[in-house]
């Protein structure tokens, strides 16, 4: 974001305030991460905060402590301010989202540009430089389909100045998370494990050095036919409506033709 | 022919005025019927992601707002112009809520496409043509790149335009674009 488009930001679209007092700068003995579950779901649970529990629990005994935060809870009932100085806390960000259009659903997007806004707003004479990493799952058996959202959260990374680390891809999320106890799922979640493990060391190892690679995305689906997979997904959305009391023709209304 | 413009309040300082100008005055050269639609922070609820517009009341939004008249009007037009401030590369707040609502004018299946990426089928034999006009002061080249793959690389019948701080530009590359219904794939 140039000098310019943060002008104009701040002047016209900053909703968060108020300025200063952040305690960021207080000293600590180990790095804080926060796992911020961003699925606007509210009835069940998501792939998405599934995954921030894994998350969790798998770092429960590194040296670095984690914190949970949900986005459309945090919008619901707290004061963002008091969210968003908890963030300017922390080391690292793991944002964790769905896919919705090809890039990140709106709660999201209205979280995170409100962010910017604190961000700018705040005055803060010492940042400390955050590292921030993706998680996208996507209901499309093709991981490839989340590329450009994880470029999303890089982009976020650099209105906030801090170092993107690289995204993890999850293609049939919901069939990842559903039938994550089935053998067939082993090697998905020794990947997931291996790309938990890429995050863990690059939190711990700080800044990286202009000369360091940078980070590859992974992209992993679940080891399971395609064409049955999809199958399987068109007759869900038919049991699901008849559940409903819908026949299956319903399902094909077109309520808006002229 | 009818058009209808769909922008976002929250982000109206000068490059909005000019594209915003230069709609108006491209539709009413072409004698086209123009509606204009401006969606203001907290007006439309975060899609939920709850599938009650494929499987409980399907084609429609169960939620109660402006997205109702927003889908009626955007199905029975012959092109809808986004006007989108560019944020992260991706559409801002407001207008992504307009976009992820539109998901009830799609079915919920899957269908495989040759160029070998699932994408869900289209509930309607013929939508109109869809122009994304992104807009941000300072812009970076990645992001405009990105804001383009995000509409275009997923998705047919989706053009994409810049404000270049160019009336002129503008008015050129509209003229070049197909302003007609068009069918097939999403």
């Amino acid at each position: 974001m140039t000098e310019k488009m943060e002008e104009e930001v701040r002047s016209e679209n900053c909703k968060i305030g108020p300025k200063g007092d952040s305690e960021s700068s207080m000293n600590k003995d180990s790095s804080h991460v926060i796992l911020i579950d961003a699925s606007p779901k509210v009835s069940e649970k998501s792939v998405s905060e599934w995954f921030s529990d894994y998350c969790r629990d798998y770092w429960k005994n590194e040296s670095f402590t984690v914190e949970q935060i949900n986005v459309r809870k945090s919008i619901k009932n707290a004061d963002l301010t008091e969210v968003y100085k908890r963030m300017e806390k922390a080391d690292a960000y793991v944002i964790i989202f769905p896919l919705y259009f090809f890039c990140m659903p709106g709660i999201l997007t209205r979280f995170l540009q409100d962010y910017v806004c604190f961000f700018l707003e705040h005055s803060e004479p010492v940042r400390q430089k955050k590292k921030v990493y993706a998680v996208v799952n996507c209901g499309f058996p093709e991981p490839e389909n989340n590329e450009e959202a994880i470029h999303v959260i890089k982009s976020f990374s650099e209105k906030i100045q801090a170092e993107f680390g690289f995204g993890i891809s999850l293609g049939a999320g919901p069939m990842i998370y559903g039938a994550k106890d089935a053998p067939f799922m082993k090697k998905v979640f020794h990947n997931i494990e291996e790309a938990l493990t890429m995050i863990k060391e690059d939190i711990l190892a700080g800044e990286r050095k202009p000369e360091q690679q940078t980070l590859k995305n992974v992209y992993l689906t679940a080891n399971f036919p395609r064409k049955l997979y999809l199958s399987f997904g068109s007759k869900g959305w038919i049991k699901t409506a008849k559940a409903n009391q819908l026949e299956k023709g319903e399902l094909y209304k077109r309520p808006y033709s002229k | 022919m009818k058009a209808l413009l769909l922008s976002d309040a929250e982000f109206k300082n000068d490059g909005y005025n000019e594209v915003t100008s230069v709609l108006y005055s491209f539709f009413e050269g072409k004698n086209i019927k123009l509606d204009h639609i401006e969606t203001a922070t907290n007006e439309l609820a975060y899609c939920t992601g709850c599938f009650g517009c494929w499987i409980k009341k399907p084609g429609e939004c169960v939620m109660q707002d402006k997205i109702a008249q927003i889908n009626q009007m955007s199905m029975n037009s012959d092109v809808v112009v986004y006007i989108v401030p560019i944020v992260f590369g991706q559409f801002s707040a407001n207008m992504k809520n307009v976009i992820d609502r539109w998901l009830p004018n799609m079915l919920p299946f899957f269908e495989l496409r040759k160029d070998g990426m699932t994408m869900h089928p289209p509930r309607y034999s013929d939508y109109p043509s869809h122009i994304m006009i992104g807009y941000a002061k300072g812009l970076s080249d990645q992001d405009e790149q990105l804001f383009t793959d995000i509409n275009k690389k997923h998705r047919k019948n989706v053009e994409v335009l810049f404000w270049k701080d160019s009336k002129e530009k503008l008015y050129k590359e509209l003229g070049s674009l197909s302003l007609s219904r068009k069918g097939g794939e999403l």
